[in-house]
């Protein structure tokens, strides 16, 4: 628009022109115009003075100009402002949110190491613990090695005994049986020997009663026979004595027989003591398969120590290379915690450098916008500076031309004023001649000049002319141009403004298809979306919704008991319990409930039972022994029915009145207390004892009684 | 095969690119927590480490889909691969992980193999599975049930094989985008992106 209101300056001198085109006066004015111009002082001419008002009018749309230019550069500097504090802003949240998801990692990280930390020291007192019991089940297990190696000694020397023992068993057994045999031998012999001997006495006395009968025979012919038998006598006699040597010696053998009877029984001894050693042996052995199974466990256990000792080593090896990273990383990491510090910085760092790129891209991608800019301002701007070169251009020939119209003009002036001295100066002197003929050869030759000139002046005054009339020309062709140009203008700024809007769109629309690809959009015409029908979304919903469907079912099942159990007590629970499988068993507290309950019932009806029967008790011993059965007919009334009564209905009816039970009673009037009256009289009114009457009342019925 | 020492052709770089989707969708279902770690193991891919699931189901499940998408990759009629996760108490989606991919027609009627070497189109895919590790750091946590879904993008006129059916895109309400890197097997190109929802608007 700045080029456009200079334009429309000139259009004001150009519309004088063209209005007043017939006129030629007018194109004399310019004329004029310039030559008064011209003809202004010579010190002058150097300076540019401003020409009427075009172009002061010219400046001051150019200072506009420049203003405007500057405020649209302050205000684009502005808006560049605005959109990079709006950037500023996006990073700044995207960096928080950043921060804030690695802050979330690190602490997650952190409490993960904090976890393995702790793993880490519970393993470790574990181990410790594990090398403790190692260090007692070793002390216990060489202590049991110990006591087995000592049970194994005695066992070893009872085994010696025993083995000796059994020798000594056998060896007495086998002489015990050779003894036996040989007693069994010998009592034969003393048998056979008795019953020799018994043969021998039977026919000793045989031989004594033939002797005595050969003692009555006459002794001749014995002689021979005798002889014959004492031979046979002294053989026998002799056989006798060798059989009483031989009894004696029996004899004395049977004698060593409770000797050995008194061994026997001592060996039987020591063998029922060897057996019993023998089982202490057989249980000791018992034990120490006993230890020598603990033994295995032990060792097995030894092995699992040198596992969990292995272990250990690992651990603490991965612990020192833990440890170990701070040396090895070069950072001074001691605890878990300055390793996730060091990480959290390590991210950071990245972080900002990530933000230092982030910026640069967009300071670049902005420089480069404003580069642009520049550069499209810069060939406008160049556009603009070869016009105003052009013009400038046919201003300095239009300046040249006039400053040589001036020269030409001003040795005019010189010419005709150096005529007129020489005139003036002429007038003074007489002879004219020569002076006329060199004035007149000096006329002629300022004729000449002057024609010259004027043809000159004619030439250029045609040439002007055309020139005027092609400015006319070009100020028409110029205005239309200008107007064209104008509308031109106006139209391509328009034009450049809605391009400029359409590029925008066009931007905005293609970041919006972007960020629409970008989500998934996509054009119905030309593209369809497919799945597959079994795809795990649609099947874990089934699933879900199958779960919710069980879940309901089972919580309305819970409520509804729930409410049964709120309401009712034991009967729903009968009902219940014939419900499926989700009724839920009676509850611990309420089983305990009901047992306590259960026996509290049983003992009040216990309580209740011992006091009926004592109550019962008491009032019959109380019948029994005072003679009246006392019932309680009403509040604080008693009636006492006696034992010797007449009648059923003969009672006596008593009140308390006295405050509480504090027993001070009164005889109510009934049909048998007024047959009473005199001991009434006597025991109440006078006496004021009511045992007393109550004892007459007795004595009294009982003496009737009896007398019946 | 890509073992063709002179280059790729479209076979070829539909089997790299469907392999890429089968250990990318494994990485991300690992890194994102949706099945337990343990059933997972370790395989050596593309000059690292990667985790596979064990898990019958969903290696049924994966395998079908992405012999499914190897064939539209050679027909060249898939656009997008998008892996959704769905939290399953709101049925909200959470995160959106969606992979354009741009087919190069031309490579269905001229057959030749195409010059790129098998070494740089791996070192591409690893970089970008490395940032799809890398992304964890900043994706906000699934502290709830979630599940997956894989969804495709086709052309409009493809017929709906067996067993799958059309679905909605399921966008996320109020997400930020982050672009990932690309890869190219110069017939296929693979352009990743992650789509979450803003923590703060839960």
């Amino acid at each position: 628009m700045d080029i456009v209101a200079p334009v429309n300056k000139l259009q004001q001198p150009c519309k004088q022109l063209t209005m007043d085109i017939e006129d030629d006066t007018t194109v004399f004015s310019t004329l004029k115009s310039f030559k008064s111009f011209i003809s202004l002082p010579d010190t002058s001419r150097n300076q540019r003075e401003p020409a009427p008002v075009q172009s002061h009018v010219l400046q001051n749309q150019y200072l506009q100009r420049l203003q405007l230019l500057e405020a649209a550069e302050k205000v684009q500097s502005k808006t560049q402002l605005i959109q990079m504090d709006q950037e500023k802003r996006q990073m700044e949240i995207s960096h928080k949110r950043a921060r804030i998801e690695l802050e979330k990692n690190a602490t997650l990280s952190a409490r993960d190491f904090e976890r393995e930390v702790d793993r880490n020291q519970d393993l470790l007192g574990r181990i410790r613990r594990l090398e403790e019991r190692e260090a007692e089940s070793s002390q216990s297990l060489s202590e049991k090695a110990e006591a087995n190696r000592a049970l194994h000694r005695t066992l070893e020397s009872l085994n010696r005994r025993v083995e000796e023992r059994d020798g000594w068993l056998n060896t007495s057994n086998q002489t015990v049986s050779g003894l036996k045999d040989e007693i069994r031998d010998l009592k034969q012999q003393v048998q056979t020997r008795d019953n020799t001997i018994s043969n021998q006495t039977l026919e000793n006395q045989g031989l004594q009663e033939q002797v005595e009968l050969q003692h009555r025979i006459p002794l001749k012919g014995v002689c021979v026979c005798v002889s014959s038998p004492p031979k046979e006598l002294e053989r026998k006699l002799a056989l006798q004595e060798q059989d009483v040597v031989i009894v004696k010696n029996m004899r004395s053998e049977v004698a060593r027989v409770p000797d050995m009877d008194k061994e026997l029984r001592q060996l039987r001894e020591e063998n029922v003591y060897l057996r019993e050693t023998r089982e202490n042996v057989i249980l000791l052995k018992e034990e120490t398969e006993g230890l020598r199974r603990k033994v295995e466990r032990m060792e097995k256990m030894k092995e699992e120590m040198v596992n969990v000792e292995l272990e250990k080593e690992k651990l603490s090896q991965k612990l020192q290379a833990w440890e170990n990273l701070g040396q090895s990383t070069g950072l001074n990491i001691r605890t878990p915690e300055d390793l996730s510090r060091e990480v959290i910085q390590i991210q950071q760092r990245e972080i900002a450098v990530k933000q230092h790129n982030y910026t640069l891209t967009s300071s670049c991608r902005s420089v480069e916008r404003s580069k642009a800019d520049l550069q499209g301002e810069l060939l406008s701007l160049r556009s603009k500076s070869l016009e105003e070169q052009k013009k400038r251009e046919t201003q300095e020939s239009l300046v040249r031309r006039l400053q040589k119209r001036v020269l030409l003009l001003t040795k005019e002036r010189d010419g005709m004023r150096a005529i007129l001295e020489s005139y003036d100066s002429e007038l003074s002197s007489s002879d004219y001649t020569p002076q006329l003929s060199r004035r007149l050869r000096e006329a002629e030759d300022v004729l000449t000049k002057t024609q010259n000139h004027n043809t000159e002046m004619e030439v250029l005054l045609t040439k002007a002319q055309e020139e005027a009339g092609a400015l006319k020309l070009q100020v028409q062709t110029v205005r239309v141009c200008v107007c064209v140009c104008c509308v031109g203008r106006l139209k391509i700024e328009e034009l450049e403004g809605e391009r400029q809007r359409l590029e925008e769109q066009n931007n905005v629309l293609e970041l919006r298809l972007e960020r629409h690809n970008l989500q998934g959009d996509y054009n119905p015409v030309k593209t369809k979306v497919l799945h597959f029908s079994l795809n795990p979304t649609s099947m874990a919903k089934q699933q879900r919704v199958e779960e919710v469907e069980a879940l309901r079912a089972e919580v309305e099942c819970l409520r509804e008991r729930l409410r049964s159990l709120q309401t009712g007590g034991a009967i729903p629970l009968a009902a219940a319990a014939g419900e499926t499988s989700l009724s839920l068993p009676p509850s611990q507290e309420v089983l305990d409930l009901r047992k306590q309950m259960e026996t509290a019932e049983l003992k009040n009806q216990r309580l209740k039972e011992v006091f009926q029967r004592k109550i019962q008790e008491f009032r019959t011993v109380c019948y029994v022994l005072t003679g009246y059965q006392i019932d309680i007919t009403t509040e604080n009334q008693y009636r006492l029915t006696s034992v010797y009564a007449e009648h059923m209905d003969d009672s006596l009816l008593f009140k308390n009145t006295g405050p509480g039970s504090h027993g001070s009673m009164q005889l109510m009037e009934t049909d048998f207390s007024r047959t009473l009256r005199e001991m009434v009289d006597l025991h109440l009114h006078h006496q004021k004892s009511i045992p007393a009457f109550l004892s007459a009342v007795t004595l009294d019925l009982f003496s009737r009684q009896t007398t019946v | 095969m890509t073992s063709t020492l002179k280059g790729i052709t479209l076979k070829g770089s539909a089997e790299l690119v469907a392999e890429f989707f089968s250990f990318g969708i494994n990485s991300i279902l690992y890194q994102r927590g949706l099945y337990p770690p343990e059933t997972f193991s370790r395989v050596a891919q593309y000059d690292m480490s990667l985790q596979l699931t064990t898990d019958t189901k969903l290696k049924n499940y994966l395998t079908n889909v992405v012999s499914q998408l190897k064939e539209w990759l050679f027909d060249c009629t898939v656009q997008k691969l998008v892996l959704v996760i769905t939290c399953l108490e709101t049925s909200e989606v959470l995160e959106r992980w969606q992979f354009d991919i741009e087919c190069d027609k031309s490579a269905k009627e001229i057959s030749a193999p195409r010059e790129k070497s098998i070494k740089s189109i791996q070192d591409e895919i690893r970089s970008v599975i490395r940032q799809i590790t890398a992304t964890v750091t900043f994706l906000p946590l699934l502290e709830t049930a979630c599940a997956f879904d894989l969804l495709v993008y086709t052309d409009k006129d493809l017929e709906v094989p067996d067993k799958w059916e059309e679905s909605g895109p399921q966008i996320i309400d109020q997400s930020e985008e982050v672009r990932l890197r690309s890869f190219t097997t110069s017939i296929h190109k693979v352009n990743s992106m992650v789509a979450y929802k803003r923590a703060d608007s839960a």
